[in-house]
């Protein structure tokens, strides 16, 4: 019987247990997958701490996997037995073995392993929804990003420079700035040693700019608002201070753009799925983007995977490996 | 010494005056000009009456108007004297003459006349910034917007038209949906009988509109929302008060948001003389008809706020001095 990792209750990473699961046939449309890897987002720490509810408990988290197609149910046209496919924004990666609606599965090509897609799928489409679909960025346009040196940062600030822009991004250290510079800021703020307003608005010349990707939250996101330029957009998708306010839209400046943008919604429909893949697929084939996987554990050591990203001890992506 | 409309104190149109007011030389970038012709607005018996802050009594009413170029100020460069000229949302126009900022002015071209610059230009750039900037339109796309039937709404449904975006408009009668059809909006929804929300819905076959421009505000905001295409955008616009004090409290995930404000676009000269350019364009081919139905002389202003407020006026209102 293949095993999973179970949440039995919200709260800390103790609450995570691996237990034995009974895997049913795929029903119609679906497909049973063997995983290879799961990725591990930090937005799986929120369903864990129940800051998102993670649904009826027990519950499987993960949002990220990559494997083997190992059987299709009646209908399912996209995928086939033996395929290489993977997934993101799909609860329920922290598993050997899952069902899985083949609509939300992404054929993976040759060159795209499957550790590779199972660190970036998650990051990277959600990195083209910020750059392709909340604002479409390019040369001229200068790009915030806090937090620039985490998983997602790596993904966004690579892909807004090889588009064009001009990326600043805020970090927490020293060490992190190095990484952030490393992979497509070209200009970082340590904000633990400078006010990023003062800094932002000094290398915009005092204009603000184009768009502010803000996931860091309560701390952030009223100073971030300020930021902006006219005509400049200010996304938040995640909430790692806590959540942003969500009255801010009735103090929002004119002709500034506002979203809280999600990654469900951008990839709904096969076509926009697909289409996001591919565009990620592209920009890691090219050396665009290149996928850093800092960190491997073994799926059952998800615990400590989780501690040591709440922790800050993680750098670019984690992937969880399953042996069958 | 010119003549200027003045409202002595806040009120009812009994505290319009007929008064002698002095016209300032124009300071380096200033300009001054004659008027030919003077927008009536809503928002002017707003200020008025006190209903919308700061306005400093006595106050000389109006924020658009048309003219011509008298006298222009030594760092003026843009205009010379005997240019036609027209600006909007510039407080101040009941009057024969005044001074004005050059960078707030825009020519008129061939092909429009003067009363149609006064009626026009605050209306005009408003859609052209809400249909480019706020959101930008394309063929095919299905928008919500309030009010079609009123000055700025029948000027987006021609504008609609002419780009071959689908227009849904609502409106609060049966007289105002033809109307707004007249004007090229593809849909109509008397909102008085009908659930918008409902509507937009079934017209577009669940996927909701694109763009959503409301400038009704506190009432229909939160179904508005419920109207806007993941990934489209929600619109809220002020009146010719400037920035817009509609607020949401709370944005749904995947829905833009934005305040759509002309003051943005006439803070860059070289994009609202653009806008400007574009929008008469319009005008001058006939694809955007100003309709300009009530002429009044400047010193009887009182009986153009008087059949304003009565409801008594179809579409644009001048006052010609």
């Amino acid at each position: 019987m293949p095993n999973a990792v179970v949440l039995h209750q919200v709260g800390g990473p103790e609450n995570f247990r691996w237990e034995p699961m009974v895997v049913g046939n795929p029903g119609p449309g679906e497909v049973r997958l063997r995983h290879t890897f799961s990725g591990l987002n930090y937005i799986d720490t929120n369903f864990r701490r129940g800051d998102y509810p993670p649904g009826p408990l027990p519950a499987i988290l993960g949002r990220e996997g990559a494997g083997v197609v190992e059987a299709v149910g009646a209908d399912v046209t996209e995928v086939h037995v033996g395929q290489r496919v993977a997934y993101a924004s799909v609860m329920g990666s922290y598993a050997e073995v899952r069902l899985i609606q083949a609509e939300r599965l992404v054929p993976l090509p040759e060159d795209i392993s499957d550790d590779v897609a199972a660190a970036s799928l998650l990051k990277g489409m959600t990195a083209h929804m910020l750059l392709a679909r909340v604002r479409t960025i390019g040369a001229g346009d200068t790009v915030l990003y806090h937090a620039a040196a985490g998983g997602l940062g790596l993904f966004v600030c690579q892909w807004a420079k090889a588009l064009g822009a001009t990326v600043i991004g805020t970090v927490g250290s020293q060490e992190k700035s190095a990484l952030a510079r490393a992979y497509g800021c070209d200009h970082v703020i340590d904000y633990t040693h400078e006010d990023f307003v003062a800094r932002v608005k000094e290398l915009t010349g005092g204009r603000g700019v184009t768009a502010v990707f803000d996931a860091v939250g309560k701390a952030t996101f009223e100073k971030s608002v300020s930021l902006v330029a006219p005509f400049g957009t200010i996304a938040s998708y995640g909430a790692a201070s806590g959540p942003a306010p969500r009255d801010v839209a009735s103090r929002l400046p004119i002709d500034r753009f506002l979203i809280y943008p999600t990654l469900p919604g951008h990839v709904a429909g096969r076509q926009a799925l697909l289409t996001a893949a591919n565009a990620l697929f592209d920009v890691i084939r090219r050396g665009a983007v290149r996928v850093r996987i800092g960190q491997r554990y073994s799926l059952k050591d998800v615990a400590q995977a989780h501690r040591d990203l709440e922790s800050r001890r993680t750098v670019g992506s984690t992937v969880l490996s399953v042996q069958g | 010494m010119v003549k200027a409309l003045r409202a002595q104190k806040a009120g009812g149109v009994d505290v319009l005056a007929w008064d002698d007011v002095s016209v300032a030389a124009p300071a380096a970038h200033e300009v001054s000009i004659r008027h030919t012709a003077i927008g009536v607005n809503y928002i002017d018996t707003y200020h008025r009456s006190g209903t919308y802050p700061g306005t400093v009594f006595p106050a000389i009413l109006g924020v658009e108007g048309a003219g011509v170029v008298e006298a222009v100020g030594s760092a003026a460069r843009t205009f010379k004297p005997g240019d036609r000229v027209c600006y909007p949302l510039a407080r101040g126009a009941y009057c024969e003459s005044r001074t004005i900022a050059e960078n707030l002015l825009v020519r008129i071209p061939e092909g429009v006349s003067d009363d149609e610059a006064a009626a026009g230009i605050t209306k005009g750039i408003t859609v052209q910034h809400l249909f480019n900037r706020s959101h930008k339109v394309r063929p095919g796309d299905w928008v919500l917007f309030h009010a079609a039937a009123g000055g700025v709404g029948l000027f987006a449904c021609q504008w609609a038209r002419h780009l071959g975006v689908r227009l849904i408009g609502t409106v609060s009668s049966e007289d105002k949906a033809k109307a707004a059809s007249n004007h090229g909006a593809a849909h109509t929804i008397v909102y008085t009988r009908e659930n918008f929300v409902d509507r937009v819905k079934t017209i577009t076959g669940g996927s909701g509109c694109i763009a959503v421009y409301d400038a009704v505000g506190k009432t229909t905001v939160k179904d508005s929302i419920k109207c806007v295409a993941t990934y489209g955008t929600l619109c809220t616009f002020g009146s010719a008060s400037g920035p817009s004090d509609m607020t949401i409290a709370d944005l749904p995930p995947s829905i833009g948001y934005t305040k759509g404000s002309i003051m943005t676009l006439i803070g860059r000269p070289e994009e609202y003389r653009a806008a400007a350019a574009e929008f008469f364009d319009l005008v001058a081919k006939k694809i955007i008809k100003i309709e300009v139905n009530h002429r009044y002389a400047l010193r009887d202003g009182a009986q153009a706020h008087r059949d304003l407020e009565g409801r008594k006026t179809t579409g644009s209102i001048i006052l010609k001095p």
